[in-house]
């Protein structure tokens, strides 16, 4: 008892030692190791610039993978949707939860080495409260928190260096969900808050001194390049101010040809009748300087949106085998239902290949095979004062979760939801900061689901250079909400269902190796590390947000269970020696 | 821990959190004040007008609309209307207090039979206020439900029964709506008291 006493003592003197010692060795982020992440390490949300969601690592493998077992979890003491992933550098690794808490773990032990907790201003409010994930760069954590701020954390002990203003949360009705992206001297963020309005921007930010460089907004003001596509004149000749176009997912880089591609969400309000136009750049990816923040490029998915189907993730940047050669390439599943084959340019500019669907869609009815510009069937497009009903529901064919690209099985891993339906009503809402103004009542989202539809979520694999469907896994009795993660092991990682799974399952031919049932729901993207001769994959488990307000509606229409448990928990799991 | 910083962050108490009452809201005023140094950026707060929490006195004035910051009368609310989004006013200079988001308050007029009478002896001519702050997500609240009676919040619809003081009848909120005591004076609306519970939603 003594001994054990006196032991206790021991390890209370030495823990602020210990957890110095651990850190000690912070190894910096420079700009050459996020252009070229090591393996062992996982420095940003998708893996890598690319925005591949992969993992070189392939100790675990399609053969082990059903011995996989849980190392250590830990509890984050946080309720709400979870949709930060675990990012690593050496031992450290980093888990942003809702309200912006970050919390440092020494990787390998779950040992929490510190925890940074943000107060948020009394009166703050949000349509969500999650955070998705930190961003990496020298010795520094950077968060973008609710109410509109970017800090800068010292990664080894969890101490504010700065914070600077990204935006107004009272006045603008702007928050900040989007992990940021850490290119080169700066770190570049944008707000949500298209359904109250916002005129979407990205700003960057020096990464020393937290000092404003640039700030690029995704709606042209009257008189710049794109303007011409918003009402000039008579009632809507203002919407351009309020028009929507958040940047709210983080963005890819290309870091061979120094080219940010970032994608731009929705229109607001969500009818287009109220902004006559195309609108560019809503439902968008733009190519970016990321020095200055000019617009090098663009394809626009579809234009004047009006389904709320979002453009926000950046395409997966790719090379396309075509006839013997490698071509530069984007490719992307789109909110919008159509997976999107585009060719990049040294100088930015992008070129439409093709676009195929992939879940049912009644809006287009034709694609420009030049162009990509998609023709509409007017029936299924909402308007003010004009009910339509159309496929897929404003959730899309994929939603934010992450899609994945393994360079090993040549495929792109998407994440999707099939068979639902949504009718709207269009009307005026006047715009009240910090209330929902996205011109349809929140009480009137009518989702359907088909009742005799086999699935609503599931994964697909798609083949990039065959454009073929390779495989799909279908989920009988939940939606997919989560990223999913491939890795050279072969190996597919995936959450996101009800179920509160995580999963392993052959990559190449969509075979179930393994599940584990976690505390909560899965939404956040898994990522995999290697510490002293092992890899370890890491997924947060905690159910919320809009996986949450879907199972409530699924459980009114299709008595399914009303709620999945909520609670966030951090879980890493490996081989046995 | 953020449940103690919130706590103190608040000016209520426990007890005043489940009801109103005159009592509660003089001691949760000076809990208030005695509080105020601790609230980071109470200091700025406490020396703007536009910033500080609803003085007992002060007028009512449209936040939105043709009328914006034009004072409210108990005669400019009409029966089953949508609510009415107002700030405190202070008289002496017709400063609107609009520079916080807590000082947004949500105005309905219901049948003096309707009212519950924890509420009567806070209502004028009719007229309640309460916090427009939704405490589920913090969203400002602009509807009524189609009964009358009920506040919804639009963007989670959290609904708020004004018949029961506030208390939380549907939706994902689990705290009530607060409200804030009125008077008449000269066929005007003013601010009779503090608010009768904490504001906006609780935080972890």
């Amino acid at each position: 008892m003594k001994r054990l006493l006196s032991l206790t003592a021991l390890g209370l003197a030495f823990m602020p030692l210990l957890a110095t010692g651990a850190s000690g060795d912070y190894k910096p982020v420079t700009p050459q190791r996020l252009a070229n992440p090591e393996p062992e390490n996982w420095l940003m949300t998708k893996g890598n610039y690319q925005g591949w969601s992969y993992s070189a690592l392939d100790q675990i493998n399609t053969n082990n993978v059903k011995k996989l077992k849980p190392v250590w979890s830990a509890a984050t003491g946080m309720t709400s949707g979870h949709e930060a992933p675990a990012i690593v550098n050496g031992e450290m690794m980093f888990v942003a939860t809702p309200r912006n808490q970050v919390l440092a773990f020494n990787a390998k032990s779950g040992r929490l080495l510190w925890r940074y907790k943000r107060e948020l201003p009394e009166g703050f409010g949000a349509l969500h409260v999650t955070n998705r994930g930190v961003s990496l760069a020298g010795d520094k954590v950077y968060v973008a928190s609710l109410d509109c701020m970017i800090t800068a954390l010292d990664a080894k002990t969890g101490a504010k260096v700065w914070e600077s203003e990204v935006c107004d949360w009272q006045k603008d009705s702007a928050y900040i969900t989007s992990a940021p992206l850490v290119v080169k001297n700066v770190v570049i963020v944008g707000p949500s808050g298209g359904e109250f309005g916002v005129r979407g921007f990205l700003k960057a930010f020096d990464l020393e001194t937290g000092k404003l460089k640039w700030t690029r907004y995704a709606v042209p003001a009257p008189g710049e390049p794109g303007s011409e596509t918003w009402p000039q004149e008579g009632r809507w000749k203002d919407a351009w101010k309020n028009g929507g176009g958040t940047m709210w997912m983080p963005g890819n880089y290309d870091a061979k040809n120094d080219i940010l591609y970032w994608g731009v969400g929705n229109g607001a309000p969500w009818l287009g009748d109220q902004r006559p136009g195309d609108n560019l750049y809503l439902a968008s990816v733009l190519a970016l300087n990321p020095d200055t923040g000019e617009i090098k490029g663009h394809h626009q998915y579809h234009w004047n949106d009006s389904w709320d189907w979002a453009g926000m993730n950046a395409p997966t940047i790719v090379e396309f085998e075509r006839n013997g050669k490698k071509v530069p390439g984007l490719i992307s599943a789109q909110r919008n239902g159509y997976i999107y084959w585009l060719d990049r340019k040294p100088d930015g500019k992008i070129d439409f290949q093709k676009a195929l669907r992939y879940v049912k869609q009644n809006v287009f009815t034709s694609i420009d095979p030049k162009t990509g510009r998609p023709t509409y069937n007017e029936a299924h497009k909402p308007g003010t004062g004009k009910t339509a009903t159309y496929c897929p529901s404003l959730w899309g064919g994929k939603d934010w979760p992450f899609e994945a690209y393994s360079p090993k099985t040549g495929m792109l891993y998407v994440p999707f939801n099939d068979n639902h339906c949504m009718t709207l009503t269009g009307k005026i809402q006047e715009r009240i900061p910090g209330q929902w103004s996205a011109g349809v009542e929140i009480t009137e989202l009518n989702l359907a689901v088909d009742k005799n539809a086999p699935y609503v979520g599931g994964i697909q694999a798609w083949s990039v250079n065959g454009a073929k469907e390779n495989w799909r896994e279908t989920y009988a009795a939940s939606w997919n909400f989560g990223s999913v993660m491939v890795t050279a092991g072969n190996v597919l990682f995936a959450g996101g269902t009800n179920d509160r799974m995580f999963r392993a399952y052959d990559a190449r031919n969509g075979k179930l190796l393994w599940e584990f049932p976690t505390p909560s729901g899965i939404i956040s993207p898994p990522s995999s590390y290697f510490i002293d001769g092992k890899q370890y994959v890491a997924v947060v488990s905690g159910w919320g947000v809009d996986a949450a307000w879907i199972q409530g509606k699924m459980h009114e229409s299709h008595g399914w269970e009303k709620q999945v448990p909520e609670g966030g928990s951090v879980w890493v799991f490996a081989l046995d020696d | 821990m953020a449940d103690r910083e919130l706590e103190a962050g608040c000016p209520c108490t426990r007890e005043a959190q489940t009801e109103s009452g005159g009592r509660r809201s003089l001691l949760a005023a000076s809990l208030a004040l005695a509080v105020a140094p601790l609230v980071p950026g109470g200091a700025a707060a406490a020396d703007n007008p536009r910033r500080i929490k609803p003085q007992t006195g002060d007028g009512l004035a449209y936040m939105t609309g043709d009328k914006q910051g034009q004072q409210i009368a108990p005669t400019d609310l009409r029966i089953g209307a949508p609510p009415v989004l107002a700030y405190p006013m202070d008289m002496s200079n017709r400063t609107v207090r609009d520079g916080a988001r807590t000082n947004l308050l949500v105005l309905v007029k219901l049948l003096p039979d309707d009212l519950p009478a924890a509420l009567k002896a806070d209502s004028a001519d009719g007229v309640v206020a309460f916090s427009a702050i939704c405490t589920h997500y913090g969203c400002p609240i602009t509807e009524i439900h189609p009964s009358g009676g009920a506040l919804v919040c639009n963007c989670h619809g959290s609904t708020f029964d004004v018949r029961k003081s506030g208390e939380v009848v549907a939706g994902p909120a689990t705290r009530r709506l607060t409200h804030l005591p009125l008077k008449q004076a000269d066929g005007a609306l003013l601010v009779a008291g503090n608010f009768s519970g904490p504001l906006g939603p609780p935080q972890q």
